[in-house]
């Protein structure tokens, strides 16, 4: 909290043209302040966990090059924008990749909607997610359940596990894969 | 006019129950309307929200360092770049103007001798050719 508190007088500051912040500070700023409205956004648009935490890294990066462009009027509507054009490119992309075979799948599961219902979100998706990560294969299953479950960072599981940081991420990279295709058919059961 | 999406629409979008073809109309909107995009926000707040895991924020991080750096190095080679071609643009003008050019056409190159080589090679090549066809001639006089 306190953290947030002085990064708000930092932007605050920089706005009114007393202090200037490096583009890593408004990044942290938007993160900490944001982080949860752009991660719903895509989450509740793409309905998948897994696409809406890289979705969500995507805008905050977009965000980041190009923040020259930013008129620095209203940045939650910005923000928004930016994950609402990167979920439709993904929806696009998503489509394309799709067979006709599957489509018909996906229109029920989007019919169902069951998982965008609030009460499945507040209570039963976090279950679903420690469930399936705990269902991966070793090594993939502690990645996943320390970096979903425990909110530990990458850096933080390789050093606790003594592991070079690039062997960590390939784990994460490949548990998120298999998690992606498992909990689609923990949510469709 | 500007026709701006409904909340009603926006909360069917939200809750995952309007089709494919119509979202994705709904979305390339509100991908350029600040409005919409506003309004679509502060909806999504007021339902239930989704905490992403704090590793992802760490991963961002390491991300922009890594484009800070790629640009930068961009830059730095654009840099070299520009040197490079005005470096270039300079010596020439220096050369064109301090006459070097104009020595270099001066230089009296002897091509009658390269010309007379190229005859004489051609003059034996033919030379050769000829005692090749008497000799076959002669051959088949005498068989």
């Amino acid at each position: 909290m306190k953290y947030l508190i002085s990064q708000f007088r930092l932007y605050k500051h920089s706005h009114s043209g007393v202090v200037n912040i490096t583009n890593e500070e408004k990044l942290k700023y938007w993160m900490e302040t944001y982080g949860k409205l752009v991660f719903s956004i895509c989450y509740r648009l793409v309905h998948d966990y897994f696409s809406a935490e890289d979705l969500t890294q995507d805008t905050f990066l977009s965000a980041y090059t190009s923040v020259n462009r930013f008129d620095g009027k209203n940045e939650k509507a910005w923000l928004t924008r930016i994950a609402t054009n990167k979920c439709l490119d993904y929806l696009k992309n998503a489509a394309r990749r799709t067979q006709p075979s599957e489509s018909k799948e996906l229109e029920l599961h989007v019919g169902s909607s069951a998982w965008l219902e609030d009460e499945y979100i507040r209570n039963e998706l976090s279950k679903d997610i420690r469930k399936a990560c705990e269902n991966l294969r070793k090594p993939y299953c502690d990645v996943a359940v320390a970096y979903f479950c425990e909110d530990k960072p990458l850096s933080q599981i390789a050093k606790e596990k003594g592991e070079p940081l690039k062997t960590v991420q390939t784990r994460a990279y490949r548990a998120k894969k298999m998690l992606r295709e498992n909990l689609k058919e923990v949510v469709l059961l | 006019m500007i026709y701006h999406v409904k909340d009603n629409d926006l909360n069917i979008l939200l809750k995952g129950k309007l089709n494919s073809k119509i979202s994705k109309k709904i979305l390339s909107h509100i991908a350029s309307c600040d409005v919409c995009s506003q309004r679509l926000a502060e909806l999504t707040l007021q339902m239930a929200t989704l905490t992403p895991p704090k590793g992802m924020y760490e991963e961002v991080l390491n991300a922009s360092a890594k484009e800070k750096s790629r640009k930068k190095q961009k830059d730095e080679t654009f840099t070299l770049y520009c040197v490079r071609v005005i470096a270039g643009i300079c010596a020439a003008i220096v050369l064109t103007y301090s006459g070097f050019f104009k020595k270099l056409a001066d230089i009296d190159l002897d091509m009658t001798k390269v010309n007379n080589a190229s005859c004489s090679i051609s003059e034996r090549l033919y030379k050769n050719l000829n005692d090749f066809s008497d000799t076959l001639f002669n051959r088949e006089e005498k068989a």
